[in-house]
């Protein structure tokens, strides 16, 4: 069935790709517009994914050969800047001044990871073994090796969660919700890889919101011999050996502990992407933190309170790729159920 | 003499029942960010009298809304206010100010004491 209505989704991630595929076969013309040089967003910086360490090239892979559909057309190293509604629809400014028709607008702005330097207590960007969990998947893909800087491969391993999440003095109160799990599948990969290296975990909490999580952080310890520490890390040192040296509190005995390890890895959490941000802001359709705000969160999270205007996946808080996927759906659902609402 | 028999031992359970919490709760109303501690344990890692002593500040937090008050009488006499803990807490609790509001408050709550007896 083919429609005449035209819909502009920006960003090109899981989300903004899967809603244009949805829109796409039912028949609706789709402009994708995606500030990068390629589609995938960050799904394309991962290996494996939670918590059946599917490979992300995989995921990626289907997305992209969708989305290779005579409906769509997919623009690069181009960014929504402002979106107008002009009698009854869209038009929408972007980075090369081009002025894009449509008939609705998707929001796929998505996210940005949390800047470790603004947690200068973990010394990142000071010391170079301190790195995040994006720098530690970046090794894992490309040839699995975990190494410091020098190129040996750490007989010690700390991973520290919730790095800028539920943490008042960065300003975000709130739980990015993947990154408990991401640490628990980076701490089981660094084991796959090298089976010597001791890796501990520092949790505050450990949050195993999705299925098959809670049994991928047992099989963390069963099979795998990850460590756990309850406490927050305090502070990092780096010595003259470039190991790093951290403090923390175990709260299960209630002492002090000290651990030196040879590569620090940060948790860093989710927050809205800067152009989420700014078109949220700008729109006046925002909600904490610079995320999007649907119009109802549970009838209505795919529309903003704009009418025709429709926000998918990690543009509205902290969600999983196969949460954004299946939002992805929903909000091409409501695309559709808005013009036909329309035709009535 | 017969040594042989059976010693009662004081039950080492905290009766939730009984435990004092009015200081607890004076405590949280006059510094509301003591409510928002959720026990990381940040100030008692980086704290330097938890790192010599058997002080641990994170503890004296569940101590007081235990009502467990004579063990934490003891356990502030260990605090020098150096403020460190306040810098390390993610949650911004004004934990200077918990220890010396515990330390005015303790006060007053021996001195009622004494005074109804």
């Amino acid at each position: 069935m083919e429609q005449e209505k035209k819909i502009l989704v920006a960003g090109g991630g899981p989300g903004g790709l899967e809603t244009a595929n949805t829109l796409a076969r039912m028949g609706f013309k789709v402009e994708i517009v995606e500030k990068e040089e390629t589609t995938g967003g960050h799904l394309k910086e991962w290996h494996q994914l939670f918590p059946n360490f599917r490979d992300a090239s995989d995921v990626m892979e289907e997305l992209r050969q969708r989305s290779q559909h005579p409906n769509i057309s997919i623009c690069y190293n181009e960014a929504i800047l402002d979106v107008k509604r002009v009698n009854g629809h869209f038009e929408s400014l972007t980075s090369k001044k081009r002025i894009i028709e449509s008939d609705a607008v998707v929001m796929a702005t998505g996210f940005d990871a949390f800047d470790a330097e603004r947690k200068e207590e973990f010394g990142y960007g000071v010391y170079p073994n301190v790195i995040t969990s994006v720098e530690l998947e970046k090794m894992l893909r490309e040839d699995g090796k975990v190494t410091t800087t020098d190129g040996r491969v750490p007989e010690r391993v700390a991973i520290v969660h919730c790095v800028g999440s539920r943490d008042e003095k960065v300003g975000n109160f709130y739980c990015s919700r993947v990154c408990c799990i991401c640490g628990v599948k980076q701490a089981i990969e660094i084991r796959k890889h090298h089976p010597e290296t001791r890796v501990t975990n520092f949790y505050m909490d450990m949050r195993m919101s999705g299925q098959y999580f809670e049994e991928l952080y047992r099989e963390s310890q069963e099979r795998w011999g990850v460590y756990y520490v309850r406490g927050r890390i305090s502070e990092a040192s780096g010595m003259m050996d470039g190991k790093i040296r951290v403090k923390a509190e175990d709260t299960l005995i209630a002492k002090p502990v000290t651990l030196t390890v040879d590569l620090l890895v940060l948790m860093t959490g989710i927050e809205a992407s800067k152009t989420t941000k700014e078109l949220s802001k700008k729109l006046e359709i925002e909600s904490d933190y610079g995320f999007f705000r649907p119009r109802d969160r549970h009838y209505d999270d795919q529309h903003s309170p704009i009418d025709g205007i429709f926000l998918v996946g990690t543009a509205k808080g902290p969600a999983t790729v196969k949460e954004t996927l299946a939002d992805a759906r929903a909000a091409a659902q409501r695309v559709w159920e808005f013009f036909e609402s329309k035709n009535v | 003499m017969n040594t042989f028999g059976y010693k009662m031992s004081a039950p080492r359970s905290i009766n939730m029942d009984t435990a004092d919490l009015s200081v607890a709760h004076r405590i949280l109303d006059l510094e509301p960010t003591f409510r928002l501690c959720i026990s990381c344990g940040g100030c008692t890692s980086t704290c330097t009298a938890g790192n010599f002593t058997e002080f641990n500040i994170r503890e004296i937090n569940l101590l007081l809304r235990r009502g467990q008050l004579d063990t934490l009488e003891k356990a502030l006499e260990n605090c020098m206010f150096c403020g460190k803990c306040y810098l390390a807490c993610p949650h911004g609790v004004n934990t200077r100010n918990v220890i010396l509001l515990m330390k005015e408050q303790l006060q007053e709550w021996k001195q009622s004491k004494t005074t109804t007896l």
